[in-house]
């Protein structure tokens, strides 16, 4: 099995789902499972075929600087489950942030 | 004999002064009362689509272009996925594997000399995220945090260096080239305090015998630090923390860390091992961007003069490599400057007065070269009364400063005050005369070889004509009529 536990814990950490033991080793059989029919692909010579990026086959269409009207800050504060002071609430970071 | 190498790379981000968002028509301004520029693509709401600003496009390809870069033809977006409540859509638009520009340099200069070339990895477009506001006096004890998007989507160019540094002081030399090359080409305010120019330091330490790659050397990263000044203390303290580990055996640790103005250190912020899994994937809903030659050199066109081309001009005028350096650092200074010595021949003279006694008034005033109260043409109208031996120097320093007050001309001011340097030299002659009479055995001890008592002698005669006789002028009278006087006797 190329899939391990520990990678499936991983995953489910960097997407911040919550895994009970159990779970998380139903989870790697699943999850093995389908990355074993995934590598049928692997099957085909792709030697001489360019790495696909975008398959709309469009070149990045470009918008002119312009300011356009923003939303109102109630508006955009609507579905804020914690708006304070104009502001998006959200609990304590527990972990600093990286980018 | 050291034990290791300081290898220092940088990382730079620097927000491009678009008016517009990078994806959507959201205001760029700084400083706006909170989430007043959002929309429904900078807040990331289901079902909206990105579109790509040109001016960013442009003002990237520029600073490209300025720091010798290769355009690339075709690069392509790429999401960076990480939760943290600034970044609304959990993923940040940014380019990984194939960026926009790659390959450049920027020549570093110390007091006008070439130190070295470092090298510029790669330049990428990408968006910035919103600004948090934690409630509590630090992160750590924070309650809350409320969060503010207006800056969420703004566009970024990152520069990421090559890591071709091995001290605080070339970081320093690089990141002050870096602000002069893109301050020129006007895209951005690039104010570190605003954070409109950010500056991240991978700092490591090789130890001699090391035979692996620099890329396997365990790195810290100091994360943005809000001046030069500040990142070449972080990179200081960083060196010395690590050599000290270094020195003990200890094992360094791969981490991120931040730095305490107040103090002058770093501090652990977390270790990177765990958590640099940004789990990259091609942007779906951005195609890739195409850049023809003639788009790419249609920008080439508008670039200024490089900085090189504006040392040389600079130098060619005979302005010392030191004021060079600050000249070229102040794009006011530099308007100033041509300005001044367009209207008035000696550059050196008009360097020297703008860097010393001008400077010295800004700063006491907290003014510059874009606010002085003393334009350039008043200040020549002052150069030129010392051009003509109306002033001395140091009668034109008063002058200066009651410029600055006033605001008036040099010439106003001098009419006024009745200053004038006497030239004429009979009326000179007069008060030399008086001078030795009463001064004898000074005019003695001078004739008996006291070259020293010369000077008593001419401080005597400035002080009696209030200083506004010519000081060379003085010499030689004094001279003759001592001569004269020796003759007699």
């Amino acid at each position: 099995m190329p899939l391990s536990e520990e990678q499936v814990k991983h995953v489910a950490r960097l997407a911040r789902i919550r895994l009970d033991p159990e779970d998380a080793a139903q989870m790697t059989v699943h999850l093995d499972a389908v990355l074993e029919y995934m590598t049928q692909l692997n099957e085909l010579n792709t030697d001489n075929v360019q790495p696909t990026m975008h398959v709309i086959g469009l070149n990045m269409p470009l918008r002119d600087d312009e300011v356009r009207p923003s939303l109102s800050v109630k508006e955009a504060l609507k579905n804020a489950p914690d708006p304070r002071d104009n502001m998006f609430g959200v609990p304590r970071i527990m972990d600093g942030g990286d980018h | 004999m050291r034990k290791y190498e300081v290898i220092i790379g940088l990382e730079v981000h620097v927000e491009l002064k678009t008016r517009a968002k990078l994806f959507c028509g959201c205001s760029t301004e700084f400083g706006a009362e909170p989430n007043t520029h959002t929309c429904p693509v900078c807040l990331g709401m289901p079902g909206v689509l990105p579109v790509l600003n040109r001016q960013a496009v442009v003002y990237a390809i520029k600073a490209a272009l300025a720091l010798e870069c290769t355009v690339h033809s075709y690069s392509k977006f790429d999401r960076k996925q990480y939760f943290y409540p600034d970044l609304p859509k959990a993923y940040q638009i940014s380019q990984y594997d194939q960026p926009l520009a790659e390959h450049g340099h920027v020549p570093i200069f110390n007091d006008g000399a070439v130190v070295k070339t470092v090298g510029v990895r790669r330049i990428h477009l990408e968006e910035d995220a919103g600004k948090l506001n934690h409630l509590g006096q630090r992160l750590g004890d924070a309650k809350g945090s409320l969060v503010d998007l207006n800056r969420a989507g703004v566009p970024l160019i990152e520069i990421v260096s090559e890591p071709d540094m091995s001290s605080a002081d070339e970081a320093r030399l690089y990141l002050t080239e870096l602000r002069n090359i893109l301050s020129y080409l006007d895209i951005s305010d690039l104010r570190m305090e605003e954070g409109s120019m950010r500056c991240d330091a991978n700092v490591s330490l090789r130890p001699s015998g090391y035979t692996g790659s620099v890329e396997d050397l365990p790195r810290v990263e100091i994360k943005n630090v809000n001046s030069i000044r500040n990142v070449q203390r972080g990179i200081e303290f960083e060196i010395a923390r690590q050599a000290e580990f270094l020195a003990n055996g200890e094992r360094i640790v791969k981490e991120t860390r931040g730095f305490d103005d107040q103090s002058g250190r770093t501090y652990s912020q977390r270790s990177k091992e765990e958590a640099n899994d940004y789990r990259y994937f091609p942007e779906p809903d951005l195609p890739p961007l195409v850049l023809s030659d003639v788009f790419v050199r249609e920008v080439k066109d508008t670039l200024p003069p490089s900085t090189q081309a504006l040392r040389q001009e600079l130098r060619t005028a005979g302005v010392q490599p030191k004021d060079v350096e600050v000249i070229l650092a102040d794009h006011s200074a530099l308007a100033f400057w041509r300005q001044a010595t367009t209207l008035f021949g000696d550059a050196r003279m008009v360097t020297n007065w703008m860097l010393s006694d001008l400077s010295r008034l800004l700063n006491t005033h907290g003014h510059s070269f874009a606010t002085t109260p003393v334009s350039p043409e008043a200040l020549v109208g002052l150069l030129n009364l010392i051009h003509r031996g109306t002033l001395s120097g140091r009668m034109a320093k008063e002058v200066l400063d009651n410029m600055y007050e006033t605001q008036r001309s040099a010439e106003e001011i001098v009419k006024d005050l009745g200053m004038s340097q006497i030239t004429d030299a009979d009326a000179i002659k007069k008060v030399v005369e008086e001078t030795v009479a009463s001064h004898r055995p000074v005019v003695e001890d001078y004739l008996s070889g006291k070259e020293k008592a010369l000077g008593f002698l001419v401080g005597q005669v400035m002080k009696k004509t209030k200083g506004q006789a010519k000081p060379d002028v003085v010499n030689k009278i004094l001279k003759d009529v001592i001569r004269e006087y020796a003759e007699k006797i």
